[in-house]
């Protein structure tokens, strides 16, 4: 009996095609929209992640700071043993440890043409992630050799003009802040890693940049560690900044100002630079910080957009379920002696209102298939398209695309949420038709 | 022979008495300095003028700019507000208590920022408008005296003696009657040149001597350079409220 239901509810849908297209259009839509939504946001987080990442070298980012003697505070981390031997703590977390240096305020300069650019000094020998993640478009690595090689992101290289083998000029500000200049040779031109046009960054010879900012030899500023497991990085941060706690000075923020210091600590990487403080201290005050601390900010940015996605979800299937409410009331008075018919036949009263329940979930199955094909139809469009770097949606690619990212438990959170919906508004005049009694609807002349 | 051993002899005595008598020593040198600084500084007096900056950038093109200027060098402020061009009217860079702020009116908010930025995207530097500090900055460590187009110079080549000031290196040219700086050089601490810095107009206002044209020329762009003059120069008393932030607010209102 019950796949003859399941057929009769079919047969129902297909009797009124342009009714049924239209219902199942306005379903459609509504899922459309919902599943692009939230495909952007799950990959405008993990794009996100990517460039950060990408950017900032790794997952953990630990960063000293040390005051001159004329009060100036400067990046550098000179107490190396008390962070070697805190690292040993969080050592089975660790795939990968990166020292680095950067030129902050930098600007490279090739000829009559110049650009911002922030330069990181980093070892080559160490830093095999950061070989495997860059793509060269021309140059080799070969060229690395030469302490003065850097790499440059291609759009660097566009606007300058730069191929790779000429040599081009950084000019930048030393770890106490005055202005300097530096002889490099692009050794090669990589594709651009990190989405953030507005901070293209470079790579150079960590030795040679440290001596141009003013760092001794073998000292450097930051310390990134890439972790086996990214969920980890907030434990591995505690569990640092404890042991660092225990062996030197640290820097904690303030749990009223939690919000300003991370936003602090982000740009800080970008920015650099030294300034005074009235509040000197002796050695290296460490400062640990991780991805989640730097993407805040635009974590809570995708959280909002999640919650309007999902409150327009939830306005247009409402709007959607009441057209279905009162096209089934109207199913319900055009079919009122088919019902007594059946009714008179042996139909129960249960498989009636089954009918009707089908119907209407079949309806909003097909349309939320046909939602899912054209949102993956319209993804897969824009995402092939490769933008600008440099253009207003920089932020938001990854190696020039936009990173949609379709789940299955996404869109059966979806499709749950809509035949939950569907059932309930289907329920009143499926009940009622269920109700109808065999006599009365036999007579009805409609 | 022994005559013309006598001879050489004799002129070499001359010629060291002689440059003796001509020659600056080091200390001199750091006097001229610490005159330089009191001959800009206007430390008794405020100042205001209106500048007009033409800034030549090959990537960028021409771009005229008008700053109202105002300076109290004693207290080692001033305020710069953009009066032209359209897209910048209203900026300012106000410079109190040790900090540099900008304000940006489109966002009503303030930023700090260093004495070490270029001013408005222009070859000049902040630190160019603030009080004059070469005696307390730099050391002389040579001295050579030559001449730039008519004037008699000396050129001095000073080394930072902390680290507070923009370049680590500086080579002044400045003429010998009247301890004016006519150019100056600046240098990054691996000694490439940077920025070279021409003064060929000054004016005297209140007894101190106010450069009314200053060229920033950026050594390591080609083509690209700053040219600064001054008018509408005044040493009237200027109201305390105008070295606030509530000020820069309140002219953008």
């Amino acid at each position: 009996m019950s796949s003859n239901i399941v057929k009769i509810a079919l047969r129902n849908i297909t009797r009124q095609k342009k009714r049924s297209i239209l219902l199942g259009s306005a379903i459609t839509f509504g899922v459309m929209i919902i599943i692009l939504l939230n495909s952007f946001t799950a990959g405008l987080t993990e794009t996100i992640q990517e460039n950060f990442t990408s950017l900032m070298g790794g997952h953990v980012y630990v960063n000293g700071t040390e005051v001159t003697s004329s009060g100036k505070v400067v990046h550098t981390i000179g107490d190396k043993a008390s962070l070697d031997k805190a690292l040993e703590k969080v050592q089975s977390d660790i795939k990968e440890i990166h020292v680095r240096t950067q030129a902050s305020q930098g600007e490279i300069i090739f000829g009559s043409k110049s650009t911002r650019m922030l330069m990181y000094g980093v070892d080559w020998e160490e830093e095999k992630l950061l070989k495997k993640t860059l793509i060269l478009k021309e140059g080799s690595f070969d060229a690395l050799f030469d302490p003065r090689a850097v790499i440059i992101p291609e759009t660097v290289a566009e606007k300058l003009g730069v191929k790779a083998g000429e040599s081009v000029l950084l000019r930048f500000d030393t770890v106490t802040g005055q202005r300097n200049v530096g002889d490099f040779v692009v050794g090669a031109v990589s594709k651009e890693t990190s989405g953030f046009s507005f901070v293209s960054a470079g790579y150079a010879d960590i030795t040679y940049l440290g001596t141009l900012l003013g760092l001794g030899e073998g000292e450097y500023q930051y310390v990134n560690l890439y972790l086996n497991d990214i969920h980890r990085m907030d434990a591995v941060a505690a569990e640092l900044t404890s042991e660092l706690k225990r062996l030197a000075l640290v820097d904690i923020p303030d749990e009223k100002d939690t919000e300003n210091n991370a936003h602090q600590k982000s740009m800080g990487f970008f920015m650099g630079g030294s300034t005074k403080t009235e509040d000197p201290w002796e050695g290296t005050k460490f400062s640990v910080s991780t991805l989640n601390d730097v993407m805040e900010p635009v974590l809570q940015m995708i959280n909002i957009l999640n919650a309007v996605a999902l409150t327009l979800f939830i306005i247009l299937l409402t709007i959607t379920m009441v057209g279905l409410l009162n096209t089934f009331r109207m199913v319900l008075i055009e079919r009122t002696r088919e019902i007594g018919t059946l009714r008179a036949i042996g139909m129960h009263k249960k498989d009636i209102r089954n009918i009707f329940l089908f119907e209407a979930l079949f309806l909003s199955l097909a349309g939320a298939l046909a939602g899912l094909v054209i949102a993956l139809i319209i993804s897969t469009g824009v995402g092939a398209i490769a933008f600008k770097p440099e253009s207003s949606l920089g932020f938001f690619l990854l190696n020039r695309h936009l990173l949609f990212i379709t789940t299955f438990p996404g869109v059966m959170k979806v499709v749950v949420i809509l035949s939950g919906m569907t059932l309930i508004s289907v329920y009143l005049p499926a009940r009622k038709a269920a109700q109808l009694k065999v006599a009365d609807a036999l007579r009805t002349q409609y | 022979m022994r005559k013309k051993a006598l001879h050489i002899l004799f002129t070499l005595l001359l010629m060291a008495g002689t440059a003796g008598l001509n020659a600056l020593t080091l200390d001199e040198a750091h006097d001229i300095l610490n005159t330089i600084d009191e001959s800009r500084n206007l430390t008794t007096t405020d100042f205001s003028a209106v500048m007009t900056m033409i800034s030549e950038d090959p990537d960028k093109g021409v771009e005229k700019m008008k700053v109202q200027q105002f300076r109290r060098d004693d207290k080692d402020m001033f305020l710069m507000l953009f009066l032209e061009p359209e897209s910048k009217k209203g900026q300012g860079y106000l410079r109190v208590d040790d900090n540099l702020w900008f304000y940006d009116p489109e966002s009503r908010k303030f930023n700090h920022t260093s004495m070490k930025d270029s001013f408005g995207g222009t070859d000049a530097k902040h630190s160019d408008f603030r009080v004059l500090s070469l005696a307390e900055d730099y050391k002389v460590t040579t001295i050579t005296e030559g001449k730039l187009g008519k004037f008699s110079v000396y050129i001095l080549d000073l080394e930072a003696l902390n680290d507070e000031v923009t370049y680590p290196k500086e080579k002044l040219w400045i003429t010998k009657d009247t301890n004016l700086v006519l150019k100056s050089e600046d240098y990054s601490g691996t000694g490439r040149l940077m920025r070279t810095s021409l003064y060929p107009k000054y004016t005297k206002v209140s007894g101190k001597y106010i450069p009314t044209v200053m060229i920033f020329i950026d050594d390591l762009i080609e083509g690209k350079k700053t040219q600064i003059s001054m008018t509408n120069i005044s040493t009237k008393t200027l109201p305390d409220t105008i070295f606030t932030k509530s000020y820069v607010e309140r002219v953008n209102r």
